[in-house]
């Protein structure tokens, strides 16, 4: 598939360019990706909504060792991962233009490390091999962790890129044994012959919790998410989107293509336990939140109850559990990363996230306020944003499968306007603070021209969304 | 684009009201939500309210924010708001519904925080903003209830509930929870006096006049399962009646000129919800329509004075004396407004506070006693503040310093929309009493499901005189009330009526509850949570504890090399070179 080879490519080409000239490496990353995404809406075009096949537009890559051991790579898209396939291909050139002016030291590596990531990504939400699927999440890994390295601006961004890899390699190696289990009883790592496969109850209970655990670290959930708001924190702008926009819907997707369809029986089985994991976590996020005084730790813990509330409805096992949550995910994933750029676009400025320093930035920044006010109204889930479609969703599949959940869903939404609003006004009303008087200046046209297209997706997805919910929800039939 | 047969056949059954569909809005799996509106006479009051107001606060403030920077953002969000005030009653999805409560909670938002510098405006918006939001949350239960037993949002399938349905209580409930934080009843009323903090025109449209009506609006719109519901309408009378009670006393002791009018919208809400709990669904939107005319006349008047008096809002420091003279349109208008809102005879004010009055008497039962004691007491209360108001902002001795003297001029955006209302104030009750709330009216059809039982609608027209002269005595009783007890206060000097005006004027402790029992604990489980788990335990267990455990189990021998001191670190410099010459 091209559109998964070409950001490699691109990377390639990248290193190829001369090392000096900053302009040319973002002019090439950033064409790089947009052919990406124009490729990628072509998969779109060519996607059929009610096909008969599972996946569509498959293409696959084989080869033996020694005649024993065979590898075959097949790539193929259904109504989930197409949306992810966009919605990363999306992403990417808004990353780009971010970090248009903040990366002078290692543009070439940076845009290159960045390009190889979304190869990754891209591999990853379209592989139909769990083997390959793992191969390219570990692979996801490695370039996050040097971004992570290139981008921060503090000695405490080594240690977020390594809590960031340790946490989920230590997750992903318990997924590792189970895999190759899975190898050995059913001869082939391709996912549709491991769905064909039927698993015994007591198999499922243990391979489940391989797969589970790799992918909690990754959503993240409650007790393994502390790797989360450190590398968020640490990350640069561009880290942060994209981090926040695919990057965590890596563990869902995981979850929702392989966990759920392969492992009924365990799914239900253990599927309290993950409810109850789950209001706790989304009740321990939304706590936390509220006392937060760093701007990216704010969004980054409103994340984590956010995915949470994706875990929780993809466990009530029913349709518009997963409906919703696929939707949740991705307006997640458009204004999560909205939230993180606009704070770049005040750390460039005022250069500190603290909200104490921050403050009056409606008084020099009317655009950055408006932009600001859109997206935390998306972020607290407010009707017309594509969140409370993918919210409201959720919350009728809890309510139709427990009320405990329930109760602690609704707690979070309720402590949802509250941080949200409170970080809002801390950073935009009130006086600005007289040692940023010089530095408060509104939007660029770059940043705008960054922010405008996740506005309108925002509007798309939150007025007229039955699109999107048609081509995720007919997969699920 | 008129849709679908079920549209034709509500058409035929009933030629008064139609229902426009524009389509999905999304849908997944058994989830769906239309954008459907429907035009009825329920609708048709509502819309006619909220424009006319709408209409008069817009050229109001044209001349109220005229020396206001930021005036086309104030205007825009004033537009804004109406719109979303449109799209809620004239919904007749509950979900698309909901787009339209939630819009006009944001608008408000941005409104009382509208002078954004302000940190006690800022404070107030984000007060308003999380209360509903507590009483939202619950209103969304309550729609996921409506899809969960009924199958669907659709307002025009609620006539399918039947009496005997055991979940009439269940959504009954939370419709009066997702009510008690926009209109400001008991409980979740304390935003509303806070958001006096917006300029004065916002006070008029928003928080008297439109917003917190929507909670009204939204229980007569959803008649039909209240109707099937006793707990539920019994529950509106005692809340009505306590939250009506509770605000005039606390409006009794304000000095603020605009909180007591803000805490006589709060009692006059109260007098809705009784209405609504005594079945009288058409009663209570008549109420909110007189309501909204004398009550945006009052704000704007209230807007005028201060602005005079050179933006003094403390009754204690209003010009009072020969501000009559001053400003004879203004007190002109505060009083004519002021009597409307006491019911004083033929004003717009009688014919609905007056029917409530009558509706609770003629009721039988616990309810109608105990809402009609309360209600008469509160009317005397509120005739006493209204004429305190009065009184100490244009009758008495002036206290105010000599800047503050009130000065005449007015511009023309600023009276006209006053002269609109006050006809209003006293055209709207005869005009429409008897369209509306008349003897075997037609005007609601199908709009409202339930009328009180024959004999109460007739015996709440046909009751005796001096039940019917008995509220008018109370306006006579509040004005002895306000005349005897207003500044100075010295018998605030004895223990029980100084405990007394304390709790009042701390406004029934409620602040402080939500404050303390609320606010606090859950923000110091924020802090446990984040302290004690994320960065204690957790971590601990987690980085913390695994960089440790290498440092100082894995490697301990390592650890004793790196002494910080720089002779050390020399020494072994030197050592190493001489190894490796050795080794040369």
């Amino acid at each position: 598939m091209a559109v998964i080879l070409l950001p490699l490519c691109g990377a390639l080409l990248l290193c190829l360019l001369p090392g000096k000239s900053v302009s040319a490496h973002r002019l090439a990353a950033l064409t790089v990706t947009l052919i990406t995404l124009l490729l990628s809406l072509l998969l779109w075009a060519q996607f059929l909504p009610n096909s008969p096949e599972p996946f569509q537009q498959v293409v696959g890559l084989a080869g033996s060792w020694n005649g024993t051991l065979w590898v075959r790579l097949e790539f193929g898209l259904d109504g989930l991962s197409l949306w992810m396939v966009l919605l990363t291909a999306f992403l990417m050139p808004l990353a780009v233009l971010c970090s248009w002016r903040t990366q002078k030291d290692h543009s070439q590596a940076f845009f290159a490390l960045m390009l190889v990531l979304e190869t990754c990504l891209l591999a990853s939400f379209t592989c139909l091999d769990l083997l390959g699927f793992y191969v390219f999440y570990e692979c996801s890994l490695l370039p996050m962790f040097l971004l992570i390295g290139l981008g921060g601006s503090r000695p405490r961004k080594v240690r977020a890129a390594y809590l960031l890899v340790i946490y989920t390699l230590v997750g992903s190696l318990a997924m590792l044994p189970c895999l190759l289990l899975m190898y050995s009883q059913a001869g082939s790592t391709s996912f549709l012959l491991l769905a064909a496969e039927s698993w015994a109850p007591a198999r499922q209970y243990v391979l489940w919790w391989g797969l589970f655990l790799a992918f909690a670290v990754k959503v993240p959930m409650v007790p393994l998410h502390l790797w989360l708001p450190e590398a968020h924190v640490e990350a640069s702008t561009a880290g942060s989107v994209l981090l926040a926009g695919v990057l965590l819907k890596l563990g869902s997707y995981g979850l929702l293509r392989f966990s759920l369809p392969l492992f009924p029986e365990a799914s239900a089985y253990y599927g309290p336990l993950v409810l109850c994991l789950c209001m706790i976590g989304l009740t321990y996020a939304s706590l936390t939140t509220l006392r937060q005084v760093d701007l990216k730790k704010v969004i980054a813990y409103s994340s984590i109850a956010h995915m949470s509330m994706v875990i929780i409805a993809l466990f009530t096992l029913n349709e518009i559990g997963a409906i919703g949550a696929t939707f949740m995910m991705l307006a997640h994933g458009v204004a999560s990363p909205a939230l993180f750029l606009l704070v770049g676009a005040i750390y460039d400025r005022a250069h500190t996230k603290a909200l104490k320093y921050l403050g009056g930035a409606a008084t020099a920044m009317p655009v950055f306020s408006l932009m600001f006010f859109v997206f935390s109204l998306c972020n607290m889930a407010l009707p017309l944003s594509p969140n409370f479609v993918g919210e409201f969703l959720c919350l009728c599949s809890v309510f139709a499968h427990h009320l405990g959940a329930l109760a602690a869903a609704l707690f979070a939404v309720i402590l949802s306007a509250a941080y949200t609003m409170w970080a809002y006004a801390r950073v935009v009303h009130g006086m600005p603070k007289p040692q940023y008087f010089q530095a408060l200046a509104d939007l660029n046209r770059r940043e705008v021209w960054t922010l405008l297209p996740l506005l309108g997706l925002a509007l798309w997805w939150g007025l007229k969304p039955n699109l999107v919910l048609d081509q995720i929800s007919s997969n699920k039939a | 684009m008129v849709d679908d047969s079920r549209t034709n056949n509500i058409r035929k059954k009933n030629k008064s009201s139609m229902t426009v569909s524009l389509g999905s809005w999304f849908q997944g799996s058994t989830v769906h939500v239309t954008w459907l509106f429907s035009f009825d006479s329920l609708t048709a009051c509502m819309m006619v309210t909220v424009t006319a107001v709408s209409f008069c606060v817009h050229l109001y403030s044209l001349g109220y924010m005229q020396n206001d920077p930021h005036l086309p953002r104030f205007m825009s969000y004033l537009s804004l708001f109406t719109g979303g005030m449109l799209v809620l009653v004239a919904a007749n999805d509950l979900v698309t519904l909901l787009v339209g409560w939630e819009l006009i909670g944001v608008c408000s938002y941005l409104l009382i925080g509208f002078w954004f510098h302000r940190l006690s405006a800022t404070k107030a918006a984000m007060k308003a903003v999380l209360v509903n939001r507590v009483s939202d949350t619950a209103l969304l239960v309550g729609l996921m209830g409506f899809w969960w037993y009924l199958g669907s949002t659709d307002l025009s399938l609620l006539v399918a509930t039947s009496t005997s349905a055991s979940y009439t209580d269940f959504l009954c409930a939370m419709i009066l929870a997702g009510a008690l934080g926009k209109s400001a009843q008991i409980g979740l009323h304390v935003w509303l006096a806070d958001a006096m903090e917006g300029p004065t025109p916002v006070s008029a449209l928003i928080h008297a006049a439109t917003l917190v009506t929507a909670g009204v609006y939204l229980i007569a719109r959803t008649s039909s399962v209240w109707e099937c519901s006793v707990w539920g309408r019994s529950a509106l009378v005692w809340v009505g009646a306590l939250t009506s009670l509770m605000a005039a006393t606390m409006g009794l002791v304000q000095t603020d000129l605009k909180r007591v009018i803000a805490y006589s919208t709060c009692s006059q809400l109260g007098y809705m919800m009784v209405a609504l709990g005594l079945s009288h669904y058409g009663l209570a939107v008549y109420h909110l329509m007189t309501h909204a005319c004398f009550k945006a006349l009052l704000f704007l008047g209230a807007g005028v004075a201060i602005h005079a008096t050179a933006d003094v809002q403390d009754l204690r420091r209003q010009a009072g004396g020969g501000a009559h003279q001053a400003l004879p349109f203004t007190w002109a208008c505060l009083l004519l407004g002021s009597l409307s809102l006491m019911g004083w005879p033929f004003l717009a004010g009688y014919y609905s506070k007056d029917g409530i009055l009558e509706l609770a008497w003629a009721t039988q039962g616990a309810e109608g006693v105990y809402s009609h004691f309360i209600l008469m007491a509160v009317a005397a209360f509120t005739s006493a503040y209204s004429f305190k108001v009065l009184l100490a902002s244009f009758v008495f001795a002036p206290n105010a310093r000599k800047l503050e003297i009130s000065h005449p001029g007015l511009p023309y955006t600023m009276w006209i929309p006053l002269i609109i209302l006050a006809l209003m104030s006293v055209l709207a009750g005869y005009g429409f009493s008897d369209a509306l709330i008349g003897w075997g009216t037609s005007f609601w059809n199908i709009s409202l499901q339930g009328t009180p039982s024959n004999l109460e609608a007739v015996s709440s027209h046909m009751i005796p005189l001096w039940v019917a002269w008995l509220p008018f005595a109370t306006a006579f009783i509040g004005l002895g009330l306000a005349y005897s007890y207003a500044w100075p206060m010295p018998w605030c000097a004895e223990a029980f009526q100084k405990s007394l005006v304390l709790f009042l004027q701390s406004r029934w402790l409620f602040d402080q509850v939500w404050n303390q029992c609320v606010a606090a604990p859950v923000l110091n489980l924020g802090v446990y949570t984040w302290k004690s788990l994320d960065k204690g335990f957790l971590e601990v267990l987690g980085p913390r504890g695994l960089t440790q455990a290498v440092s100082e189990w894995a490697v301990p021998s390592l650890k004793k090399w790196q002494s910080g001191a720089v002779q050390d670190y020399a020494l072994m410099a030197l050592e190493n070179i001489d190894q490796g010459l050795d080794n040369f």
